[in-house]
């Protein structure tokens, strides 16, 4: 046989084959045809199995669509995510809560820094604080927190006519409430200490800090609502979701907690417990201090004295007024305009604050609540009242 | 008539399904059961925490400086060697938000409860 022989040999034997092979499969299906609609096999109807190209594209889809559905529920969650944290600086209670961010631990420790080294400035019972070198002193390089600390409070001694007034530490120094060396000064050891009380002595120009001999500068009232601000500065850096800070509750509010930026913040009972509120605000992104005649006490012979000293008289401030809590952007002012308005009473507080363009929440001896036009205060103790609704 | 509509493919791919669903709402879901729980802090660490709902065998804890007393779901300062022993006046807490601090001697007690939290003030000013 030839090549050519063999060749179509071979195709006649492959075709005859290759036929009945062809016929067999097709009666076969014939067959399973006719008995069921498909064969049962357990594969889901979603995956079209048959088709390799369309059952790999399909299953990369169904990959991609669950993970963009774990991103997407992820991210919302992530939201949501509060942390908190509990720790004593500045000599009080630090409380933070950091919202929606995983990554939280170094947020605090930055926080917490930043709280320590500002009181390591500003710290009056640091013997190498600014304010220390400055009260040794009277001049002090601040460097560029000068102005931003020291201008606004000189304005605001002027603005209160004096009832604000930092170097009132001549007097804060001798009574020392709050601390275990606080007892009643003696008449003419007060005369002593008002006799150096004049805020205008204070000066600040390019850094430089200077104060009048024999003053005692005092930054007790402002420091908790200025370390808000610097705290500020650092969250808006780093682009903090949200945050709501308290230092000593004087407290600071910022961003949002999952998708709300307003928070609530309380404000404590005068009369009641570290728990005990009077009602609540609901605010956003600003800072709120509270200044009272409850915080930092000492009793005598049966009379209560408070810490917040009138740089008038030399003795604690007496009027109508047991609280005065204000809220402001800036939380220097914030702290500030809460111990100015405490001192100045009802009337001449509330326009000072009107003044400064911050609200306002002041409570007086009979329980009454007085707000400046802008507050909403929501109360929640039955005992305390709107001034006006008698 | 189920073979023909649902097959062992369908149900093993909804089984896949639902198991990525639970998996992301199961945390969820489990903070948000209530249980009260009181926080000891010293120096800004956590010492302890305690499961006031289910804790009900009365004992003490030292913390530096005093003594804290855990008894009937309440917690409180019961002894503390600090100048004004406010965190003493505070009295035994039980409630979700109540804090008491012994500032001088940097310990303190916060109670949280994790589905009430709604309700509390996000902070307190005083």
């Amino acid at each position: 046989m030839t090549e050519k022989d063999k060749e179509a040999a071979l195709n006649r034997y492959l075709e005859e084959h290759f036929i009945e092979e062809e016929k067999a499969g097709l009666e076969a299906e014939k067959n399973s045809v006719t008995s069921a609609k498909r064969p049962e096999t357990g594969r889901s109807r979603l995956i079209p199995y048959s088709n390799p190209k369309a059952k790999y594209y399909c299953l990369i889809g169904l990959l991609i669509v669950s993970i963009i559905a774990l991103v997407i529920v992820d991210a919302v969650r992530k939201k949501d995510l509060l942390k908190v944290n509990y720790g004593f600086s500045m000599g009080t209670v630090v409380i933070e809560n950091i919202y929606g961010e995983k990554d939280y631990q170094p947020i605090f420790d930055d926080i917490g820094g930043i709280i320590e080294e500002c009181d390591g400035r500003l710290s009056l019972t640091n013997e190498d604080s600014l304010i220390s070198v400055l009260n040794r002193t009277h001049t002090a390089d601040f460097g560029k927190e000068a102005g931003r600390l020291f201008d606004p409070l000189k304005k605001l001694y002027e603005d209160s006519d004096g009832a604000f007034d930092i170097t009132v530490g001549s007097i804060s120094a001798l009574w020392a409430i709050g601390t275990e060396n606080a007892r009643v000064p003696e008449e003419d050891e007060i005369e002593d200490g008002l006799s150096h009380i004049d805020g205008s002595l204070i000066s600040s120009a390019d850094g430089i800090v200077t104060s009048g001999e024999g003053q005692i500068t005092d930054l007790g009232a402002v420091g908790k609502g200025y370390v808000c601000d610097l705290i500020k500065d650092y969250l808006v850096e780093k682009d903090i979701h949200g945050a709501c800070i308290s230092v000593g509750g004087s407290i600071l509010l910022y961003g949002a907690h999952g998708d709300d930026p307003v928070y609530t913040v309380a404000i404590r009972d005068p009369e009641g417990e570290a728990s005990d509120t009077i009602g609540t605000l609901a605010l956003s992104d600003c800072c709120v201090s509270t200044s009272g005649n409850y915080e930092k006490t000492y009793e005598e012979y049966g009379v209560i004295y408070h810490h917040i000293m009138d740089p008038k008289t030399g003795y604690p401030v007496e009027n109508d007024l047991v609280s005065a809590t204000v809220i402001s952007d800036s939380g220097l002012l914030s702290d500030a305009l809460s111990t100015a308005c405490f001192t100045l009473g009802l009337e001449k507080g509330m326009a000072l604050a009107q003044a400064y363009g911050a609200e306002a929440v002041f409570i007086d001896h009979a329980h009454q609540i007085f707000v400046t036009p802008g507050t909403e205060l929501n109360i929640t103790n039955d005992r305390y009242r709107f001034a006006d609704a008698d | 008539m189920m073979r023909r509509f649902i097959r062992k493919g369908d149900i093993l791919i909804a089984g896949m399904l639902v198991c990525i669903a639970v998996f992301i709402w199961l945390p969820a879901v489990l903070n948000s059961s209530g249980r009260l729980t009181a926080y000891i802090y010293e120096d800004g660490i956590l010492k302890e925490s305690i499961l006031l709902s289910e804790d009900t065998a009365s004992r003490t804890i030292e913390v530096h400086g005093g003594r804290i007393l855990i008894e009937d779901g309440r917690i409180g300062y019961i002894e503390a060697d600090c100048p004004d022993r406010t965190c003493m006046r505070s009295g035994m807490l039980s409630k979700a938000g109540q804090t008491s601090a012994c500032v001088p001697n940097r310990t303190m007690i916060v109670i949280e409860n994790k589905k009430a939290d709604r309700d509390l003030p996000d902070a307190v000013t005083y």
